[in-house]
């Protein structure tokens, strides 16, 4: 247990020496917590609809300006926050984990298994992602949740194919051959060798894939296929200011904003994390 | 490397006939069909019913899939719902757009990147690296249609510097070029990041190795040895990189010829799933899924043509 | 040009009508004003929203063809560029109602078809006609020749349209809505053409089409006449308003319909030489509702919906203020518009979340809203939504795009058409209000009819107005159908929308009161200001 609490301080000490990781780490906070708290935070009900102040410049009452419908945009973008942070939770925490199994079932089970995956796997990722997420959302619908399960889908050939290359470059290591030899079952080897090998560069990746993933949330809102009218997304506020673009730019400007927020804070905080973590892994990597 | 190049060349046609099929399955799974979207309040069912055999799409799936198969064997890619024109006729003729904006955005961040990574790795640790490090993470990262709107907003509409939409006056190259610098900013933006890292790595590798040791100790200009032999073998994984990359830029180009007004192969696409238009949107599939299974297949190839290491069946890419 | 409010009533009794427009005929050729040639290579530059489906008339579907039909054929009668719905004379020189089911016509000699398929005759407008409603072409336009049986030819130049019964709408709608083909011309070309006329006869000949991009019309040099006031039209087929407007902006359009947000920021900076008109439109949108749905079996709740929704602040988001609460499908300017609408427009909170007591509803009631995935109509729903929720009922807005949305009342796609609750319609009528009220009778259920509205009285006073030929007899017919449409609580009327054009200073247009360009009518300014 020590060793844990250990292993945390060593790597936020190191963590405090790199700027970049301190202020992604620090953007991912602000945005986390905005989002959590974004009803008392926010200003107004996003949902208010105040037809005769359309389209307005910010005012003290509105501090980034109203949208189409009068509503207020700052209190928009901070509940926005709650729909990439529910993508975003929801699409890496499944697909890792459905990927994770497939992956280790890829890379430690029999050739034919491997091989029937492989294709599977490639199959997915050869459809160009946004034909597959209009032909889905064609057939459920346009909402959250069948653009969360398209990111799912799209998703889990990537981790799997990541977990199996690992899982493969480990299955043929000393320990674990002998492990083989002592009669310990495939579960067990899985759970208790495989995986804690591979769990950091996972989670490491997972954090890196959260840009991706709000953004390709709010790509698909973009095009009217994500969330349903009055739900504030990032995407759907960023599609309404692109429609009326001319009348104010505020929409965009606000919407874009938290987006690029996002992905600089994971993005500089993932890497960095990397960095830190990476000697450590090598180093542990061996022993176990 | 020929058996590999077979093998992995059959994969790549077996991944394309299982696509082209799943997609084939999921658009006719659709609601709504083209029958109401063409006819209008005026369809009556008889109508519609006359439309939908015209169009064969009264036969069974797999009858309509193995027609789909047999008319593609001879190239042909079915008739337009709504125009009766030849798909093939149109997926081509809207190609070319999508092509010359990857191209661009590819050429562009290529220009950029290389140099960019060649002298972070030359100049490791100074200031242009730094910058040229978060810049570069900064831009991968961001959406490209975030990029798209933002540039759209400043550039074009506020400053004018650019025009706002469309692909330009045809036969006007400079019109052509001035319509398409927007764009590529947009869609290659992330590459020039991605490049420029890939760039610095191999190429700080490549500098630590023995040969070009060797040729530092008998005194061959610095500029000498980077231009001849590092940044030679650097530029190789990037190739193959920018293989990979056209592929997926075909797809991703579809945000930006939508923010743009671009006409291209993305915006057919969409437009075609909308209106239920089956054989256009079978047909646009087709090219561009064929298009990123072509590059990934090529990039494979020369990968393991440069590393035997990746032969061995499984391990590709 | 022309108000928002539209211009005057259809008035007139039938007979009448068509006087007026033998006399308007003899009036033109008086008054033309002398043109300059200050235009742009003697070009005009237009926007049209879709691109040609197909030139021919069984076939075309309206809008964008039509657009393109009126300035490439000539028609018995065409309608007159005054902004009206009133006709004057075109390829007839004599066009009478003998009487509900007989008109006489009369060639005027020497129009020429082009491509040297000779003078239009009587015959080629018997073959026009006919053909259109003969069940062997399976037209989809079949429908609007009505009551048609036949075309007596009496010679080369005259004969009579026969009718099987009375069809009020038959002169507005099939006489000045469709162009007459040379049989010759169809002939050598199969019987049917999609996007290549093999003859016309009007102001403008088709030159060429280019795939998404445009359309060329050029002068007919065998015209004689003002309408053929340019040498060419550059037709660019737009469907984006943005597109359209940057267009303009550029000098690359003399003339666009600009989408409503744009009104504001195009006032606030006019691009030069330009001006912009705000034209009525005759689109029709309206919320409608599912009476065969449980959830709104109960007439209560209807009405309660109807009562909450503010049509006002729907409208003033929706149009930017441009536009005007409608009186019904039938638009201002029309014959059979209603003076007063039940319901008012402003709504009546208080009353329907009284009426929802009264019906004892649980709230809050959860319903479903379907809507086209258009800016315009997603904003539109979006008050819907907030009034709505207002009186206590939650609303799921579900967006689909075209092609589903129209299938979702249709029988014929399925059974989806039980569980649409809510939805948002909208429609572009014709020249008569026949057109903008026949899709809801009982034959239409299951059809367009998507409300599962069934009245008795409505039915059969669409048969008689259709038939009628007492003007202010099918003007009360018309107003009373839609009431009764009100009355059933499964329409909430919004409005007919608005038209912007951005327009040259060097270009006079003209328009038919649907806010569509009636490009004969366009004239080059004179050059002296």
């Amino acid at each position: 247990m020590s060793s844990r609490s250990d292993f945390f301080r060593e790597t936020f000490a190191s963590l405090r020496k790199d700027p970049l990781g301190m202020m992604g780490l620090i953007i991912v906070v602000v945005i986390l917590l905005s989002a959590i708290f974004a009803s008392l935070l926010a200003p107004h009900d996003p949902l208010e609809v105040d037809v005769y102040n359309r389209l307005q410049d910010p005012t003290w009452q509105h501090l980034l300006g109203t949208d189409q419908l009068g509503r207020d945009v700052l209190s928009r973008v901070l509940f926005g926050g709650r729909i990439a942070l529910k993508v975003a939770l929801v699409a890496i925490s499944v697909s890792l984990g459905v990927g994770l199994l497939l992956g280790m079932l890829a890379g430690f089970g029999p050739t034919w298994l491997d091989r029937l995956l492989v294709v599977c796997f490639d199959t997915l990722r050869s459809f160009p992602t946004i034909m597959f997420a209009l032909a889905i959302v064609a057939l459920i619908g346009p909402s959250l949740n069948t653009v969360i399960g398209v990111i799912i889908i799209t998703s889990i050939p990537v981790y799997a194919r990541i977990v199996r290359t690992q899982t493969q470059a480990l299955r043929n290591q000393d320990f674990i051959l002998a492990e083989r030899a002592m009669g310990a079952s495939t579960a067990r080897i899985l759970g208790d060798h495989i995986l804690p090998n591979i769990a950091a560069p996972l989670l490491i990746l997972a954090s890196m894939d959260v840009p991706a993933v709000v953004g390709m949330e709010a790509g698909l809102s973009f095009l009217g296929l994500g969330v349903s009218p009055p739900t504030a997304s990032w995407g759907s506020i960023l599609n309404d200011g692109y429609s009326y673009l001319r009348n104010s730019p505020w929409p965009i400007i606000a919407g874009g904003i938290p987006l690029i927020l996002v992905t600089l804070g994971f993005t500089f905080f993932g890497e960095s994390l990397r960095d830190i973590l990476d000697p450590k892994l090598r180093r542990k990597g061996g022993a176990s | 490397m020929l058996k590999f190049t077979v093998r992995r060349g059959l994969l790549a046609l077996l991944i394309l006939v299982l696509a082209v099929t799943l997609l084939f399955a999921m658009i006719h799974m659709m609601p709504g069909d083209p029958a109401s979207v063409i006819l209008g309040p005026k369809a009556s069912p008889e109508l519609k019913a006359e439309l939908n055999q015209r169009m064969g799409l009264d036969k069974p799936l797999l009858v309509q899939l193995g027609s789909f198969y047999a008319d593609l064997a001879r190239g042909d890619l079915g008739l337009d719902v709504f125009s009766d024109r030849e798909v093939s006729e149109i997926v081509f003729e809207q190609l070319p757009y999508t092509i010359v904006l990857v191209l661009a955005a590819i050429g562009g961040a290529t220009l950029l990147g290389i140099p960019l990574g060649c002298f972070s790795a030359i100049k490791r640790n100074s200031l242009l690296d730094r910058v040229t490090a978060v810049m570069s993470v900064a831009f991968i990262a961001i959406p490209s249609f975030v990029v798209a709107l933002y540039l759209l907003l400043w550039l074009a509409v506020k400053w004018r510097w650019f025009p706002a939409m469309g692909a330009g006056a045809s036969g006007d190259i400079v019109d052509q070029a001035r319509h398409l610098v927007l764009p590529a900013i947009a869609l290659g933006l992330g590459w020039v990041g991605y490049i420029a890292r890939l760039v610095r790595a191999t190429m700080l590798e490549v500098m630590e190795e023995n040969h070009i040791r060797t040729a530092r100790a008998f005194g061959l200009p610095e500029r000498t040895i980077i231009v001849h032999y590092a940044l030679r073998i650097a530029i190789l994984p990037t190739v193959t990189i920018l293989g990979l990359g056209i592929g997926t830029m075909l797809s991703g180009a579809l945000f930006a010829e939508i923010v743009f007004s671009r006409p291209g192969i993305g915006k057919l696409l969409h437009e075609a799933v909308v209106t239920r238009n089956y054989p256009v949107v079978m047909g646009s599939v087709l090219v561009t899924t064929t298009f990123f299974v072509l590059s990934t297949l090529i990039s494979d190839i020369i990968n393991a043509a440069l590393d035997p290491r990746l032969r061995e069946s499984g391990k590709s890419s | 040009m022309v108000t928002k409010e539209g211009s005057n009533l259809f008035q007139i009794t039938r007979r009448g009508f068509l006087q007026q427009s033998t006399l308007a005929g003899l009036t033109i050729a008086g008054s033309l004003p002398s043109v300059s040639w200050a235009v742009r290579g003697h070009q005009l530059h237009i926007r049209n929203y879709f691109d040609i489906s197909s030139l021919d008339p069984p076939f075309s579907l309206s809008g964008g063809d039509s657009f393109i039909q009126r300035a490439i054929f000539q028609n018995l009668l065409q309608f007159k560029t005054d902004g009206t719905w009133h006709t004057e004379l075109d390829a007839a020189e004599y066009f009478e109602a003998i009487d509900d089911t007989h008109y006489a016509f009369r060639l005027k000699r020497g129009q020429m078809f082009s491509n040297g398929f000779g003078e239009m005759t009587a015959d080629d407008v018997k073959f026009s006609f006919e053909r259109i409603a003969d069940p062997d072409l399976n037209a989809i336009n079949a429908i609007d020749m009505g009551t048609l049986s036949h075309v007596e030819v009496h010679d080369r130049y005259s004969g009579t349209i026969v009718l099987t019964s009375a069809y009020a709408a038959f002169v507005p709608i099939a006489v000045a809505g469709y162009g007459i083909l040379s049989r010759k011309a169809l002939a050598s070309v199969g019987g049917r053409f999609s996007t290549q006329p093999p003859c016309c006869s009007g102001p403008y000949l088709f030159r060429e089409w280019q795939a998404k991009r445009k359309t060329v019309l050029e002068r007919n040099p065998l015209w004689e006449g003002p309408e053929a006031a340019f040498a060419e039209i550059h037709i660019y087929a737009m469907t984006d308003a943005k597109a359209a407007e940057m267009a303009f902006e550029a000098g690359q359009l003399d003339c666009a319909e600009i989408s409503v947000e744009s009104v504001e920021p195009f006032q606030k900076n006019l691009p030069p030489d330009s001006f912009l008109e705000i034209y009525p439109s005759g689109r029709n949108y309206w919320l409608g509702m599912n009476q065969s749905n449980p959830a709104l079996e109960d007439l209560r709740i209807r009405q309660a919906i109807q009562y909450a929704i503010d049509a006002e602040s729907v409208v003033e988001a929706t149009w930017f203020g441009l536009a005007e609460p409608s009186m019904g499908p039938v638009p201002r300017g029309m014959l059979g518009c209603r003076e007063r609408t039940l319901i008012p427009a402003k709504g009546d909170a208080d009353k329907a979340r009284s009426l929802l007591k009264e019906a004892g509803v649980d709230l809050p009631l959860r319903l479903r809203l379907d809507v086209n995935s258009d800016a315009l109509e997603m904003t539109a729903v979006q008050v819907i939504q907030w009034s709505l929720k207002k009186v206590g009922i939650e609303v799921d807005i579900h967006t689909q795009d075209s092609g589903t949305f129209l299938s979702l009342g249709q029988e014929a796609a399925g059974d989806q058409w039980q569980d649409i609750q809510l939805f948002f319609q909208s429609f572009l009528g014709a020249a008569d209000p026949y057109y903008s009220l026949v899709w809801f009778i009982s034959e239409q259920m299951g059809l367009w009819n998507w409300e599962r509205f069934s009245n008795e009285e409505f039915d059969r006073l669409n048969g008689l107005a259709q038939a009628a030929s007492d003007e202010a007899e099918r003007s009360r017919m018309y107003q009373r159908m839609q009431d009764i449409m009100e009355e059933s609580g499964c329409y909430r009327f919004i409005s007919n929308g608005v038209m912007p054009q951005i327009i040259r200073n060097t270009i006079k247009p003209a328009f038919t009161p649907d806010g569509y360009g009636l490009l004969r009518g366009f004239r080059p300014v004179t050059q002296q200001s």
